[in-house]
This record gives C-alpha cells, structure tokens and sequence, in this order.
C-alpha cells in the first residue's frame, strides 16, 4: 500500500515538474482570451546583450558663441542626454542604458525596448529654454549665470507654501559666477531669471544659490515637467543637427539566446548524468528536486522586476545550480559514508540529513551574505550576480533541505533493500549495525521500515 | 568502477607526500607566477578589450534590395550575414584589425534607401593615437568601399567613430572590494559559528587566490571585459567553498579524535588526502563544463570560461597544497583538553 502511495506520489511530483518545464520555456495562448503566455524565461528581462536593443546618435555642433572646445561641450552634452532620458524613462521604464560619445561630435544613446523616447528628446533640444540671470530687467542685459552652469534640475515644493516649483543645481563653475553675481549686486538686490527671451521670475540676490527653489505663475502641474527637460536642454552648449535611431541585434550574436540556452541545458544534461552515475536513484530523485530548483529560480528571475539578464547574470545562474548540485552531492555523499559503515539504507538516509543540516545552512547563509554585499558593493554591471545567487542559495537550501529530503523519505518504501541501485557501497570487513533499529522513531522511518518489509 | 575509485581513495589516503610540511617546495609555482604577474601589471598591464581600451565603430549598408547597381554585390542579410561578416573582418585583417562584434541594424541613404539593412562593426584599434586612429580609419573605409563594390556611393558606410571604454580604474577597484567585503562578512558568519579564529586565514587564501588567477589573465593575455568579473566571482566563491570544506573536515576529523596526539602538519595532510579524490571527481566536472563553454561559437562566454579554467586550476592547486599549510599553521588545540588531562 505504501509503495503504491509513493509511486501515486511520486507520478504526481513528475507531472508538476514536467508543468513547470513547460510553463518555464512554452508559449501558449491562454484558453478564451487573447493573450499569450510566452514562457518564464521568455518573460525575464533581458538586455542589449541578449536581446538587442535601439541605438540614437545625435550629431552635435556647438552653439552660437559658444568658445568651449567642441569635443567637451559634447560630453558634458551627453551626461546632460543621460539625464534626459533617465528622466524620460521613468515611465517607460528602460531594461539598460548606456551613453556614449562617438567621434568627436556624436552622442550615441543605446537602450532596451522602447525606441519612441529618442525623437521627444531631439524636440526638447529644439524648444529648448536657456536659463540666465541678469541684475537688470531685460533679456539683453549684462548676464552673470549662464545656460550651461545649470547642472541638474529637480521638481520640487516651496518649504513655505508648497508651491510647486524647480530646484536647480549649477556646476562648480556656475557656483563661481553666482559668486561673481552677488560681488557685483547690492544687499536688497533683484536677480531676474530669464528662459529663452522671456521672464521666468525674479528672486533676491540672498535666494540665489546652489539648489536655489524657482517657481512662476505659468508653472502647473502639466508643465513642469516639460521645463525641466527644456532647461537641461537649453544647458546644453551643443544643439543637435541630426538624430539617427535604428534598432540593433544582440550584442553577443544574433543566436546567442539560442546558443546559450543550449550551453545551458548540456550543463545540465552533464550534471543529471554525473549524480544518476555517482548515486544511481539518489541522483534520479536529485534530478526531480533539481528541476523543481531550476523551474522556481526561472520563476524568480522574471519574477524579480529590477533584474536585467546579461551574461554574467547567466553564468552567475549556472554557478548558483551547480551549487544547489553540489548541495545535493553533500548529502548524498553523507548517506554514502553512513552507509559505509555499516547502518541501513534507511538510518543512513536519517543520519545524512541530520549531519548535513549545519553545513549546509551555514555555508547557504554565507553564500547569501556574500551575495547581498555584492548585490550593495559591485559595480552596476555585476549586481545581478549578487541578486541570482542570493536567490540560488535560498532555493538551494529549500530545494536541497525540504523537497530532496522528503523525495527521499517517499522513496525509501519502493527501496530500503537493494542498495546497488542507490551505489551504496560497504567499506571492507563492515558488518550491519542492527542495535540502531531500536533508533527509529520518526514517522517517516515507520513508512520507511514497513515499505521494506513489503519489499521482501 | 566503484572498487577502482576506493583503491584509488586508499592509495591517496596511504602516499607518504608530506604536502604541509614541505609548504615551500609547493609555494614556488603560484609564486613565481604572482611575481611575473606584478611584473606585467607594472609593465604592460592587461589585455584590455573592447571594453577597457575602447575601439571604432561603423555602420556598412547591405545591399538588400540592390539599390546600388552594379558592381556592387547584391547580399541578403538574413541569408548572407555569415559571408558579409566574413568579408569585413577579411578585410579589417588586412590592416591588424580585430573585430569585436557585429550586429544587425539599420542605416539611411540619402536619395537611396531609408531603414535599408546594414551591419554595425565595432573593432579595435592598433594604436591608441588619435592621429593614427584617423588614418587608420580612413584606410578601412576606402578598402570597404572597394571590397563591396560601393565606390560609387561612399555614403553606404557611416564615419568611422572612435569611443572610449567604460571600465575604469573605479570599476576594478569596486568589484575587488565588493569582493572582499563579500567573502570578509562569509567568514566573520562562519568565524562566529565556529568560534575559529583561523578563518582569518581562510580570507587572505581567497585573497591569494584572486591574484593567483589575475596573474594567470595577465600572462595568458586574455582580454578583460566586464564577463571576466564572473571569473573573479567564480575564484572566490570555489576558493571558500575550499576553506569551508577543510575547515569543516578537519573539525569533524579532530571532534572523532581522529588527531589524537598528531603533529598539525600531519593533521593537515591527512585531511587533505581524504578530501583529495572527491574534490578531483567534482574539479574534472567543473573543468569539463569550462572546456565545454570555451569550444561554444559566444565569444565572451568563452572569455568567461577561460577566466573559470583558470579559476578552477589555481584553487585546485592552492587548495591542495597551501590550504593546509595555512590551516596547519593557524590550528591551536584546544586548551580544554589539556585542562581535562590536568584534572585527570
């Protein structure tokens, strides 16, 4: 009876892992609705490296008197259109960006999914507001601080009245022409700030400074966006002449997802067929165990929503599986020892996972302490390691602990008696300790030693 | 199988190699190999990829639809890709260019095409002077142009662009101490669940040990990419998995009294040669899956896995004949013992 509800069991375990694989790499469209489901692993972002992604150039002139050289107006331009689509993007939400300076007076923007924010930018450098200060009330006045000693703007509220208004940042630079400014304005003073030709508003000379608060009566809630994105433009002391915005394939190669996934399932063939040769139906029952891993770690990988796979992602994914192996060896190497000297298929079983336990959880939390620091520490580029091996070692520790053990304990009814088929081996001269029967006292061994005496 | 393994275990287990004691013949080979490591790092640095030293960049029209007439060669992109990609790094190799990548993208022709197909190639440069950057790049695209047939319309290739690399100095110096931070914080957890000083020694093993393997990337030349921080990551973590299993071991074997009245180099030893033959079964499957992804066609998967061969030959080494050395000269019976002799 006992083997017939371990088989049921186990039947059942396979059909959910065999679900899970499917879930995990399948696309089917779900029954009576439109939408279809294309997969866990199709759903785990990906970045330019695996998937491709959308390239802008915009080619750069300096402006109308502007004397700066070309080749540092144009980087400091390309910090200034990393901010703009950053800020941009916090709708859409970018899987990767990355600004470059091409040539001498190219910007090039590489991004995932979303081409359409390329041209907004382009239009937002061609309405661009240029802000200044003047101590007189005229657009033609003798300016102090200048479009391009902006740094960086913030939408923010006025402390007093929360007014909605602009926080802006100025360079080192900026900060000296403030200074230069006040030398040369009286205590009770007006500076007036200009964009473009127009007015914006007017402070005290005591209110100017770095991260001053400006706000305007055209300033609404539908607006500000918009100016801020005008005056990091207008700061810019280059305007754009073209832009140029095509998709491009995977960085790596246009197969490379195909060539990885099937790197990634050999890996995996390899270690299946190294713990079924090592540890016979241990390593059947590791098999069923780890593909419950592999299917929940998918799972959280499209599940985690800051997560960008790339290359490194991958690689620090198969270390994280060839751990929770590894973790599954370790106690099938312990089972192996007990065996050795002399205690029962089912005894050994017990004495590994209790032996196991502490090593296993000590050197998981290790692994995961590891991991969070340097998820906190790496550079941007290899954070993801940190985050897939967090996860790795969490569902290794569940998967090695929990779900190989109870695998264990189902099929230790069909078999507590032929130890060749689990590679069991006695060392020379060993004898079967039989004053450890007395031990049993758990459940599961109860199941365990009726389940052999079935067998015989 | 089987009975050849254990005779096997049991010759390893009966050798009469004395590995911590003779900690100096052993420490010769990482040694040397560190020194002529700081010798190139202080000389000619590191192979520096695309990544690190920067390249150029261009954009070549491929002639899909046959816009431009004859004699340009009339390719399909989907079919041809491989032969086109061929061509361009033929011809790149003509002037001692090596290709980084390709990619599929698009490209505008003025009064010929928009959107038409076109490849983007990004290379390495020879030399790292602007001015010879210039003509180097001028030379390539009069040898495209002849080379597909586009005299006719020289707007079928983009300017040839130069661009820096991004990884820095900065970006090294994060991911080395993102890395100790990592491992220091794994032992100060395990030192506390131990109550063992030693692991203290166990970090400055990993320490050795991610030298050991920069100093294998700067004699071997392999080009350093953001995939090699995965081979740094991979050293560290197989070099405390080593500490973690002898450690352990060690404090099993000593808990069985196994090392009742024994020297700790001879402690060290016989830990070693019981670990020895397991830990070779799981290196020889770990350098096998490495060796497997270096002959993959993914160019920086194959970076990735010849920084992880390296990875696996230096712990393999170290943790065999330095670890024990390490925990032999670290390892203080415990005084309660003596205490209990005492009262005894």
């Amino acid at each position: 009876m006992l083997k017939k509800h371990s088989k049921i069991k186990f039947f059942i375990l396979t059909i959910i892992a065999i679900l899970g694989v499917l879930l995990s790499v399948c696309s089917f469209s779900v029954p009576n609705s439109q939408t279809n489901f294309p997969g866990f692993l199709s759903l785990i972002n990906k970045g330019i490296e695996l998937n491709g992604g959308v390239e802008a150039v915009y080619t750069c002139t300096l402006k109308e008197g502007v004397k700066t050289d070309l080749d540092d107006a144009v980087e400091d331009a390309a910090g200034k259109v990393e901010e703009l689509y950053t800020k941009l993007s916090a709708n859409i939400g970018y899987n990767e960006l990355h600004v470059n300076k091409l040539g001498n007076n190219k910007i090039q923007v590489l991004f995932s999914d979303d081409a359409s924010v390329a041209d907004p930018i382009y239009e937002y450098t061609k309405t661009s507001k240029e802000l200044y200060m003047t101590l007189t009330e005229s657009a033609d006045a003798n300016r102090y601080v200048f479009p391009n000693d902006v740094a960086s703007v913030v939408i923010g509220r006025d402390a007093t009245d929360s007014s909605l208004g602009i926080n802006v940042n100025f360079t080192s630079l900026g900060q000296s022409h403030i200074q230069d400014l006040k030398s040369h304005a009286d205590d009770d003073a007006t500076v007036y700030i200009y964009m473009g030709s127009e007015l914006f508003t007017s402070v005290s000379v005591d209110e100017v400074k770095n991260g001053m608060f400006i706000t305007s009566d055209s300033v609404t809630e539908d607006t500000i966006i918009e100016t801020c994105h005008n005056i990091i433009a207008g700061s810019m002391e280059v305007s754009f002449t073209d832009v140029s915005v095509h998709e491009l394939s995977p960085a790596l190669g246009i197969n490379v997802k195909l060539y990885i996934l099937i790197a990634l399932a050999v890996i995996i063939c390899m270690a299946f067929a190294f713990m079924y040769v090592r540890y016979g139906h241990l390593g059947l029952i590791a098999m069923l165990s780890m593909t419950f891993y592999l299917v929940l770690f998918v799972f959280f990988m499209q599940a985690i929503p800051f997560i960008v796979m790339n290359l490194v992602g991958v690689i620090a994914g198969v270390a994280a599986f060839l751990i929770a192996t590894a973790a599954n060896c370790y106690i099938f190497e312990k089972i192996r020892d007990e065996y050795a000297i002399g205690k029962k298929i089912h005894i050994s079983c017990k004495s590994a996972f209790k032996s196991a336990l502490w090593p296993i959880i000590d050197s998981h939390v290790a692994l995961a302490l590891a991991s969070i620091c340097i998820w906190i520490f790496a550079p941007a580029s290899v954070k993801l390691v940190g985050v897939a091996l967090l996860v790795g070692a969490v569902l290794s520790v569940f998967t090695s602990l929990a779900m190989t053990r109870y695998f264990v304990n189902l099929y230790l009814p069909l078999n507590s008696t032929k130890p060749q088929k689990l590679r069991l081996y006695r060392d020379k001269n060993v004898k079967e300790i039989k004053q450890d029967e007395v031990e049993i006292i758990s459940p599961d061994q109860t199941i365990a030693q009726n389940g052999e005496g079935e067998n015989e | 199988m089987n009975k050849k393994l254990l005779s096997l275990d049991n010759k390893i287990k009966n050798s009469k190699c004395q590995i911590a004691k003779n900690i100096w013949y052993y420490a010769i080979a990482p040694v040397v190999i560190l020194v002529v490591g700081i010798i190139l790092l202080c000389t000619v640095g590191f192979n520096g990829g695309i990544q690190m030293n920067g390249g150029s960049t261009f954009t070549l029209y491929v002639n899909n639809g046959g816009e431009i007439s004859a004699p340009a060669v009339q390719y399909d992109i989907d079919k041809d890709y491989d032969e086109i990609c061929n061509k361009i790094t033929s011809i790149l190799a003509d002037g001692n260019l090596k290709v980084a990548r390709f990619q599929k993208t698009e490209i505008d022709i003025e009064g010929v095409i928009a959107g038409g197909d076109a490849v983007k190639v990004v290379f390495l440069n020879t030399s790292s002077d602007n001015k010879q950057i210039a003509l180097e790049n001028e030379a390539i695209t009069s040898r495209i142009l002849a080379g597909f047939g586009y005299n006719s319309h020289p707007e079928a290739i983009t300017s040839i662009d130069r661009f820096e690399g991004t990884l820095s100095l900065t970006w090294a110096i994060a991911l080395g101490a993102s890395i100790i931070f990592a491992v220091t914080l794994a032992f100060v957890y395990m030192a506390f669940r131990t109550r063992t000083a030693s692991w203290i020694l166990g970090l400055l093993h990993v320490a050795f040990d991610i030298a050991l393997v920069a100093s294998l990337l700067l004699i071997c030349r392999v080009p350093v990419s953001t995939a090699i921080s995965a081979a740094a990551i991979v050293t560290a973590l197989l070099s405390m998995i080593n500490v973690f299993a002898f450690y352990s071991k060690a404090k099993l074997n000593i808990d069985n009294g196994i090392f009742e009245n024994l020297k700790t180099t001879k402690m060290a030893d016989i830990v070693t040669k019981e670990m020895a033959l397991k830990k070779c079964i799981v290196y020889i499957m770990l350098f096998v899956i490495a060796l497997f992804l270096v002959v993959w066609p993914v160019g920086a998967l194959r970076e990735i896995a010849l920084g992880v061969m390296f990875a696996l030959i230096a712990t393999f080494y170290t943790s065999n004949c330095v670890l024990p050395a390490i925990w032999a000269g670290s390892y203080i019976p415990a005084k309660k013992k003596k205490k209990v002799q005492k009262e005894a």
